[in-house]
């Protein structure tokens, strides 16, 4: 069992100290994960390297928010918001609160993002809001 | 208390309990409206919430400074000794994260010196190429140190 989360059903809570990072190209394409988020979305590192970062996309989270994390962090500025994912057998998800940020890697932009743990009435807040999307 | 309205006194103490959740990470966003009936409690709650989002630049860069931290150091695992580039999202970051990034960014940045050192040195060894002798100060003086180092 991972320290750095714990199981309810369908879904995987974060622990407090849980922080997740992963990095990616301009095209969104993962170019590099710590072992927290591998560890959660149950995917080794070398599984997640040169795939899209949208492997880890739950079908609940509305395009909206995507739309508004990309037209942010492409103007150069930090996106945060709270997202949905899903694990690698789709059979379990998690909520993080995500953190957004454009990067120059070798003279090219790249994006960083780190996540925590959300509470449950940010959860619950969420869910409410992209139901309205 | 401040000649105040108690209903406004209780938005007011609130908001202030919403702005020590958001320090203290209880929570990740917080938005402070200014819903008292008081002009000047508004007025406090209007700055408390302009508080609350410059705080929230401040945390923002610290989780993605510690995030390139973090990547940086987990690359170097797998051998890649890349150097930390986040001067543009520092600018609200921490003082300790800076520091911390700064001596980071120093160690990688001679890492890769002395592994280039090793490097040129096998490769001298390889092709027989001895004619110059190795630096006094060289990698092999930095090897013995981090050996005496661990001893």
């Amino acid at each position: 069992m991972s320290n750095i989360f714990t199981t309810n059903g369908a879904e995987r809570i974060l622990s407090d100290k849980a922080f997740l990072v992963s990095e990616t190209d301009e095209k969104g394409i993962i170019v590099f994960a710590n072992d927290d988020f591998c560890s959660i979305a149950d995917y080794r590192v070398e599984e997640l390297i040169g795939k899209p970062h949208n492997i880890v996309r739950h079908p609940d989270m509305p395009r909206a928010a995507f739309k508004d994390l990309w037209d942010t962090v492409k103007t150069g500025k930090t996106w945060t918001g709270f997202v949905k994912n899903k694990t690698s057998s789709g059979n379990q998800y998690y909520w993080v609160y995500a953190t957004v940020y454009p990067i120059m890697r070798e003279g090219r932009r790249h994006y960083i993002s780190c996540r925590r743990k959300p509470t449950a009435d940010e959860i619950e807040s969420a869910i409410a809001l992209y139901k309205t999307l | 208390m401040f000649d105040i309205s108690k209903s406004d006194y209780l938005v007011l103490k609130q908001a202030i309990q919403e702005c020590r959740n958001f320090v203290l990470e209880k929570v990740n966003e917080t938005a402070i409206s200014p819903d008292a009936r008081s002009a000047r409690v508004n007025d406090l709650l209007h700055d408390l919430n302009q508080f609350a989002g410059e705080y929230k630049n401040v945390r923002d860069a610290n989780y993605i400074q510690a995030g390139m931290l973090a990547m940086s150091v987990f690359r170097a695992k797998t051998g890649e000794l890349s150097n930390v580039s986040m001067a543009n999202c520092t600018q609200n970051g921490s003082g300790v994260l800076k520091e911390t990034t700064n001596f980071y960014n120093g160690l990688m940045t001679r890492l890769k010196e002395l592994f280039s050192e090793i490097e040129n040195g096998f490769s001298r060894i390889s092709h027989n190429d001895l004619r110059i002798p190795f630096k006094a100060d060289g990698w092999h003086h930095d090897i013995r140190a981090l050996n005496e180092h661990n001893q």
